[in-house]
This record gives structure tokens, C-alpha cells and sequence, in this order.
């Protein structure tokens, strides 16, 4: 990937909290880059800090719990983790939007959806009242939802749809880049996929950057054109979904397509990665992943291990990367 | 929302008669003869049975409740003082404006000052200015209101002379018991209404507001506030409810005509049909306060709006 | 549609309460030791339960702590002002305020205690009955209890106690029914939450008996909330029987009750402020203590509100 062109850059990211008087390791030290019209796949377990990655890049996480400790999220050649407050605010909603992961929750309650869209069309246009209104319908109707429906409150929506009002809130800026925090985990299974169509066709519309953010392969593979995988706050493979899907390199990413079933092959059981991932407050010394690895060794134990290019464009946190068979293979 | 609001009001006539019957037959039950009472236990036999018969004293239960309650509802009647020979609505209705100014006066105190400082409290979350906030609360909630209202007489009334200690008149003659009852209120508006802001600002849709490039004024202003209002206001009922509670005594310490100063003077007197009076009436404005709570209620949040309305289509 | 529009707006609120039942028991909030080492940890709860610990102590050891009798009437002394002799003073009959303060601790914090125990044994067993019967049954019970809400709770301890007459006993009785109301809806509400909940049916299902249904798995989880507002109803009782005693209801001079006190005092306010200014300061250190056990105590039982 060519420094230059990338739009987006992380750099060294790192995000802890403070929980009853412990320290959380969320992120650490994570890079990652993102070019124009890209879309970027954080992929990893619940807890592995990729919404707290995506907060950063927001700037809201919660300032009396969270703090950024070291890095630069470089939007356009502006590192906006220096920015004051006030130019923040300019920047989030319309060039940088988020889609929240839970939609039940993330609209409010008291207030009119197109209410809530217009209200983010007004803050940075400066349109009139009615302008904003007019727009926020036409966003509605773009995300499937009538006219009719749009003087409603979230409580009349259904999960689906509400989740569309997110979309539309966060697309009514157009954004140059767009953060989607598990977009459809909240939504029902059938819903997920019309969901996840629309999020692709409008992001290609109005060719937005996305990161988009999931514990969802099947979710990467139709939407993604790069992936991070994350585990304990670090980037532990990186490279075009090509890479990690065909030529997978890390013992955890393997173990993550591992547990997925395979529907051309006839398995009797999925094998899934053993053991729960690290407690953040007391990370593991070296390797984060080696107490659940079965290849580890002592030295894997002992030093931390460097994110390592192993072909042009594909990176990986193993000290011994390469395809394996997998170790609990059941395999007929 | 009309029907509702016509239905909500048909809904407060079946309580209303249950806190009447209630409260008739406490004091139904209550021993003490009150011929005795009235003409004095010196009193001839054949007066006081006459005096029974007179009130209607000798009519069985029922038939007490039930003229009692028909002259209220259908004349607006509570019947006679025994001891001043009065009608009780008379005196009621004399007195009523009076408590009205005084409970209505604690209420907007109360909430005036409670609710701002609550919410400054809540933003300024563990700052020196939340700290001292609470802990100004924390001594409100622990006074009581008359020793309060006692404290500043002897200060505003007696030591510097600003304000009249006691009595009724202009304007003046309100600040103090209205200071001095409006704080308590004050301090539990402002924890209750820095739990209510604590709990919406770190709600997923305060964050959403601040993902849309929203300044913190308007997050707090037009996302948090209008969600922690709804139990802010579902607890105005029984704020209002301590509030009155508050001005009964404080009546008494200000000499105030109101109608606590007229039911304590009752209850002294055992002066059945005033007691009986008073508190009906004031439970009757409670009723009403709660009402207006009620609809205000379903006005801020539309998931309640809706669900009468539902009710009204079922 | 047979419900009525109050009965949905209460069911909204009760709803509320479950919610908030099933969110502590997702984190394990029913966990004692877990709240009581969450309580300790907090030094304003601390403080609290040591003042008033301190407090009810020295309403007990009262003649250990001063030499002076509580009754026994001194004219010499009459109205003296705080000195080194009579730290707080003296009454119109000369008796040492600080003495009668320390005496009057074993009636204030009686009546506050007692008549939240009374409130919270009346109160539960009703609002258990009405919860776990449901039916008609619990219908009759909420519409009494709308009855009793429906009148302002200060006005309804007066009212109570007018009927009951004054003294001691009288007044814990009038305060402990006239909070009773707020603590059956609570724990009806709970009770009802829980009841929803799978173990219930589990405990139902391996044959447990309804009682001992009641008292092994709803009592401890219903109880959370319920805790709160009885330390709340420990502070109204004796803010409410400080109040009757002003308005001649209530426990009577010479007792030496601190409302009882404050309420002798007011016809000396503009000569003798200190017999009033005391016995409020008593009310108060009290009340203001016992608060802070109770905030702390709230959020203990509620992580979430803490931070």
C-alpha cells in the first residue's frame, strides 16, 4: 500500500480505561491504512477493541472512563487527534459518520426520526429548517422508509428499520468515511443481509471510505476489500481480503475460519479455538495469542512478537506464519 | 389524546369517593362522643340526644357515609363546624388560596432552582462544583422544613428585620415560608435530576448525538435533558405530594390561614367535619396535581402517548 | 379495554422497576457480600453508619455521658445560654439541653426505626400476598393502596395519627401504615418481575412449596430495592414525627423527643434562639448521616449509577 495515497492512516494507536481502579489494555499500538472508496474489515471477538478503535477515531469515547495513550489517526494529512474540539466537531457527522451497533438504543427516544436526521443535515449545512427536513425525507426514502412513516418516533420502527434511520443519519452528510460498528449484529437474520446490501450499494454511491467493523467472515467477504484481524487490542493479520482468505498466515485467523462451517464439506463438528481471550487488565506477556495457541513455544512466550510483512501487502503478528493444517482438524 | 385526557379525569372520580369513604370511616371509628364534645360533658342527656338527632349522629353507618358523601358530590357540602357553627366548604375555600400560594410557590422554587443546578451537577460530574452541589443537597433532604422556616425567622425576621415573621398580607409574607419549604424540594430535584441527566448522558444515543458533530450545549439541551425529564416529572406528583405535606406545618409556623393551620386547629378541637374536610379537599388537589402530572407525562414521552392511545382504540 | 389508564401508567413504572431487577441480576448484584465490600469501600458511607452508630450508642449510654438528669427541673439554670457547664444550654426549666439531646436520641431514632420495620413487615407481606396471588386477590389490594397514595403521605400520618392520639407508641403506629404503601407496590412490582423469571419455574417444577418459594428465591431477589426505600422511610419517620410533635400530634414534652423538644422551644425563639437551634441540629447530624449510609447503599446496590 502506497503511503500517499491512503486517506486514512492509523498510527500506534492506543486506548485504555479505567474500570475500579484497573487499567483495560483495549487497544495497543495499533496501525492500519485505508484508501479512498475502501472499504477496511476489523474483524475479531466481542471485547477485542474494535469499537474502541472506531470511538477513537470519532473522538467520543467516553472521556471520564477512556483515554487515548499514544497515536495518530491521520485523516487527509491532518492528524485529528491534535485538532481542537471545536474543528472535531465540524469533521464528525460529516466527514467522519458512524452506524452504531445496536440501532435499539442508539436513536432517541423523545424525538422524531427525521427530526434526528435533519438535525445533522442543519448542523453542518446551515440550511433552513425545512431544507434539512426536505433532505432528511429524501435520505429516508433512499434507505426504504416512506414518507409517511417519517414523523414517526424510533419506538414505532422495527429493529430493521430503525437500523436504516441510523444508515440514513449517518449518510446525510455524505461522509467521506464511514465507521460501521457491526452494523447488523442487533438485526434479525434475514434482515441482516438487505441491511448489508444497502450499506455496499450506498457506499458506492457516494464512494465512501468504510471501516466496518465485525466478527461476521462471511460479512468480509462480501463487503470488505482489506482485513484487520484484531485480538487483545492488536492487529494480528492485516492484508487484502485475498490474502487472508486464501493464503491465511496467523494461528488465530485460522482458527477463526476454523469455526466456521464449511457447507462443501461434510463436518461432523466445528472446531472452535480453544480457551477465552486474555483478560485486559493482565495481558499475557509475548505473544497475546499463546496460551490458546497450540503451536506455541517458549519463545512465543517469552518476547513480544513484531507485525512482520510476509508478502508484499499482507502482515502478521506469528513468529512462525504460514498456512497449517488446522490442529483440531475433524476433517472427513 | 382529548379522550384520553377526558378518560384520565372520569378515572380520578372512583379514587376520589374511595379516599372519601376511607377517610369518613377512620374518623367514623374514631371513640368520642360528640354531643359531649360539643356542648361540654355538663351537658343535660336529653340535650345532647337532642343534638344527636339533629346531626344525624344516630343514623347507622351507612346511611351517615352516604349523606355525607351525596352533599359533597351533588352541593359541594362538608357539612357544619361543630365547634365554630360554620360551613366547613365556607372556611375551605376561604383558606384554599392561601396553601395554594404557598405549596404552588415551593413547587417552582423547588424546581427553578433544583433542576438547573441538578443538571450542572450531572455535567460537571465529580468536579469540585458537583461535590458541593450534593453536598448542599444532602443537607437540604436532611432538615426539616419548620426548623428551617424557624431558623429564618430569627434571622431575616428577628435579627435583621427584612421580612414580616409571621401573618398574612402582601407579597412579602410568602418568601419565607416558601424559601424555607422549597428546600427540601430543591435538594432532592437536584439528585434526582443528576441521576436522571448521569444515566442519558452516557446512553448510546447521547453518543450518537455527539457522532453528528452536535456542540455538548445542544447534546445535553435537546438529547439528555428531554429523556431524563420523563422521570423528573414522573416524580413532580409526589414531590408536590411532600411539598403540601411541608405546608401544613409550615402554616403553623408562619400563623398562615391556610388550610393546615385550620385542620391542626380542628384536629385539637376534635372538630370531626373539618378535619374530615380538610384532608378530603387536599387530597382532592392532590389528585388533581397528579392528573396534570400524568398528561404532562404522556406530552414529553411519546412511547406513553402512545400506549393510551392504544388503550383508547382497545 | 377493562384496564385502566392508571393501571397501565403504574404497569409502565413497574415494568421499569423489573428492568432494572434484571439488569442487577445479570451483574450479580444480589451478591451480599459483593455489596457489602462495595459499601466499605466508600468513605461517606462509612462515615455515615459511624455517626449514627456513634449516635444511637450515646441515646444509649445517656447517664454514663453527663451528669445531668433529663427531667429534673433546675430554675436556677433556666434559659442559660451554651457554656462550658450546659454545652447547648438550658430549657425554660433549666434543664441541660445536651442531656435531653442525648435522652431524646432513644425516641427519635426509635420512632424512625421502629415505624420503618413496622412500614416494611406490613408492606412486604401485603405486597407479597397481592404479587404472587395476582388475581383478585391483588387487584383489591393495589386499588387500596392507590386509595392510601392518592392522599399526600405527611397528610396521612397526620390524619392517622389525629385518630390514633399522641404519645410514642401511637406515632410509630401512624408513621409505620401511612409508609406501608410505597413498600407494597415495590415489592409487589419486583415480585412480579421475578415471577416472570425461569428459576421460579425451575423451583416450581422440582415441586418446591409456594411458601418456601416465596422465602428462598423471591424474597432475596425482590428485596434490593426494597432496601433502599426503607433506610428512606428510617429518615421521613423521624422528619414526620418531628413534624407531628410541632403540630401537637406525635410524642408530647417532656418527653425529651427531639421534635418534642424543638416544638417547646419555638415560644422562646426571640429571646432563647439555642432551644430551638439545638434540638434541629440533632434532627439534622442524624438524618444527614443516616443519608449517606443510604446513598451509599443505593449505589452499591446499583454499580451503575456510581460512577
Amino acid at each position: 500500500m502506497e503511503r500517499n495515497n491512503n486517506f486514512l492512516s492509523v498510527e500506534d494507536l492506543s486506548v485504555e480505561y479505567t474500570s475500579e481502579g484497573k487499567i483495560v489494555h483495549a487497544v495497543n499500538h495499533v496501525s492500519f491504512s485505508l484508501q479512498k472508496g475502501h472499504t477496511l474489515g476489523l474483524v475479531g471477538e466481542t471485547g477485542a477493541g474494535k469499537t474502541s478503535i472506531a470511538k477513537a477515531i470519532m473522538r467520543i469515547l467516553p472521556d471520564f472512563s477512556a483515554k487515548v495513550t499514544s497515536g495518530k489517526v491521520i485523516l487527509d494529512g491532518t492528524d485529528i487527534l491534535q485538532i481542537s474540539e471545536k474543528e472535531m466537531r465540524k469533521l464528525r457527522g460529516k466527514n467522519i459518520s458512524m452506524i452504531f451497533q445496536d440501532p435499539m438504543t442508539a436513536l432517541n427516544p423523545v424525538m422524531r426520526v427525521v427530526d434526528q436526521i435533519a438535525e445533522v443535515i442543519r448542523e453542518h449545512h446551515k440550511t433552513s429548517a425545512a431544507e434539512a427536513t426536505a433532505e432528511a425525507i429524501r435520505m429516508l426514502k433512499k434507505v426504504g422508509i416512506a414518507e409517511d412513516r417519517a414523523r414517526e418516533y424510533p419506538h414505532q420502527f422495527s429493529g430493521g428499520m430503525k437500523q436504516r434511520v441510523v444508515i440514513a443519519m449517518a449518510l446525510a452528510c455524505d461522509p467521506d468515511l464511514l465507521l460501521a460498528d457491526e452494523p447488523t449484529t442487533a438485526l434479525d437474520v434475514t434482515i441482516q443481509a438487505q441491511v448489508l446490501d444497502m450499506i455496499n450499494d450506498l457506499k458506492q454511491e457516494y464512494d465512501t471510505a468504510m471501516i466496518m467493523i465485525t466478527h461476521d467472515l462471511g460479512v468480509v467477504a462480501e463487503v470488505c476489500d482489506d482485513v484487520a484481524v484484531i485480538y487483545a487490542g492488536e492487529v494480528i493479520e492485516m492484508g487484502s481480503k485475498e490474502d487472508i482468505f486464501d493464503e491465511v498466515a496467523h494461528p488465530y485467523t485460522i482458527g477463526l475460519f476454523g469455526s466456521l462451517p464449511d457447507l462443501n464439506v461434510d463436518v461432523d463438528r466445528l472446531s472452535p479455538i480453544e480457551g477465552l481471550p486474555p483478560d485486559p487488565t493482565d495481558l499475557p506477556h509475548g505473544c497475546k495469542f499463546c496460551p490458546r495457541c497450540s503451536y506455541a513455544e517458549e519463545a512465543c512466550r517469552e518476547n513480544e512478537v513484531a507485525l512482520t510483512e510476509i508478502t508484499p501487502g499482507h502482515w502478521c503478528r506469528c513468529r512462525k506464519p504460514g498456512k497449517k493444517e488446522a490442529p483440531h482438524g475433524n476433517n472427513h | 389524546m382529548i379522550k384520553y385526557v377526558v378518560k384520565r379525569i372520569l378515572l380520578l372520580i372512583p379514587v376520589v369517593l374511595c379516599v372519601m369513604i376511607l377517610i369518613f370511616t377512620i374518623m367514623y371509628f374514631v371513640p368520642g362522643d360528640m354531643a359531649s364534645i360539643v356542648l361540654g360533658n355538663d351537658a343535660t342527656e336529653v340535650a345532647k340526644e337532642a343534638y344527636r338527632e339533629k346531626m344525624g349522629l344516630n343514623d347507622p353507618y351507612f346511611v351517615r357515609l352516604f349523606n355525607y358523601v351525596k352533599d359533597i358530590v351533588l352541593h359541594f357540602d362538608f357539612g357544619t363546624s361543630y365547634v365554630h357553627g360554620t360551613s366547613v366548604t365556607a372556611d375551605l375555600m376561604e383558606r384554599f388560596p392561601r396553601t395554594l400560594i404557598i405549596a404552588a410557590g415551593t413547587v417552582l422554587i423547588g424546581f427553578a432552582i433544583g433542576i438547573p443546578l441538578g443538571i450542572l451537577a450531572a455535567v460537571k460530574q465529580n468536579t469540585i462544583v458537583d461535590q458541593i452541589a450534593l453536598l448542599i443537597s444532602l443537607i437540604g433532604v436532611s432538615m426539616p422544613g419548620f426548623w428551617l422556616a424557624l431558623m429564618l425567622v430569627i434571622v431575616f425576621s428577628l435579627n435583621l428585620g427584612w421580612l414580616p415573621p409571621s401573618g398574612i398580607g402582601g407579597f412579602e409574607y410568602y418568601i419565607l415560608p416558601c424559601v424555607a419549604n422549597a428546600v427540601a424540594g430543591i435538594a432532592g430535584n437536584v439528585r434526582l435530576t443528576r441521576s436522571c441527566m448521569l444515566e442519558n448522558i452516557r446512553s448510546d444515543y447521547v453518543v450518537t448525538a455527539r457522532s453528528k458533530g452536535l456542540s455538548e450545549f445542544r447534546v445535553l439541551v435537546r438529547h439528555a435533558l428531554p429523556n431524563a425529564a420523563i422521570p423528573i416529572i414522573t416524580s413532580m406528583g409526589n414531590c408536590f405530594g411532600v411539598m403540601l405535606g411541608g405546608t401544613l406545618i409550615i402554616e403553623n409556623v408562619f400563623s398562615i390561614p391556610g388550610i393546615g393551620a385550620y385542620m391542626v386547629k380542628a384536629i385539637n378541637n376534635r372538630d370531626y367535619p373539618a378535619v374530615q374536610g380538610s384532608v378530603i379537599f387536599l387530597a382532592v388537589a392532590f389528585g388533581i396535581v397528579m392528573l396534570i402530572v400524568d398528561l404532562l407525562y404522556a406530552f414529553v414521552d411519546p412511547r406513553i402517548k402512545a400506549q393510551y392511545e392504544g388503550k383508547n382504540v382497545g | 379495554m377493562r384496564l385502566s389508564i392508571r393501571e397501565s401508567k403504574l404497569s409502565t413504572k413497574e415494568r421499569m422497576w423489573g428492568r432494572r431487577m434484571e439488569k442487577k441480576k445479570i451483574r450479580g448484584n444480589s451478591n451480599g457480600a459483593l455489596v457489602m465490600k462495595r459499601l466499605f469501600k466508600k468513605k461517606s458511607a462509612v462515615a455515615g453508619m459511624v455517626i449514627v452508630a456513634l449516635l444511637i450508642l450515646s441515646a444509649i449510654a445517656a447517664p454514663l455521658l453527663t451528669p445531668y438528669s433529663s427531667t429534673e427541673i433546675d430554675l436556677l439554670n433556666a434559659y442559660a445560654t451554651p457554656s462550658l457547664a450546659h454545652w447547648c444550654g438550658c430549657d425554660d426549666l433549666g434543664r441541660d439541653i445536651l442531656t435531653r439531646l442525648l435522652y431524646g436520641g432513644r425516641y427519635s431514632i426509635a420512632i424512625g426505626v421502629l415505624s420503618a420495620a413496622l412500614s416494611t413487615v406490613l408492606g412486604l407481606t401485603i405486597g407479597a400476598i397481592a404479587g404472587f396471588f395476582g388475581g383478585r386477590t391483588d387487584m383489591i389490594i393495589m386499588r387500596i393502596m392507590d386509595v392510601f397514595q392518592a392522599i399526600p403521605s405527611m397528610l396521612l400520618s397526620i390524619l392517622i395519627a389525629a385518630v390514633l392520639g399522641s404519645g410514642f407508641g401511637m406515632t410509630v403506629l401512624a408513621l409505620g401504615i401511612s409508609g406501608m404503601s410505597g413498600i407494597v407496590r415495590m415489592s409487589r412490582a419486583s415480585i412480579l418481575s421475578v415471577r416472570e423469571m425461569e428459576y421460579i419455574e425451575a423451583a416450581t417444577a422440582i415441586n418446591c412449596g409456594t411458601r418456601r418459594t416465596i422465602i428462598r428465591h423471591v424474597m432475596p431477589n425482590a428485596i434490593a430495592p426494597v432496601l433502599v426505600n426503607i433506610s428512606n422511610l428510617v429518615s421521613n419517620g423521624v422528619l414526620q414525627a418531628a413534624g407531628l410533635s410541632y403540630i401537637g400530634l406525635g410524642v408530647q414534652p417532656p418527653t425529651p423527643e427531639w421534635g418534642a423538644m424543638l416544638t417547646a422551644g419555638r415560644n422562646y425563639i426571640r429571646s432563647y434562639p439555642h432551644m430551638v437551634l439545638f434540638p434541629g441540629i440533632a434532627i439534622c447530624i442524624f438524618i444527614l448521616a443516616f443519608n449517606l449510609f443510604s446513598d451509599a447503599l443505593r449505589d452499591a446496590l446499583d454499580p451503575k449509577l456510581k460512577k
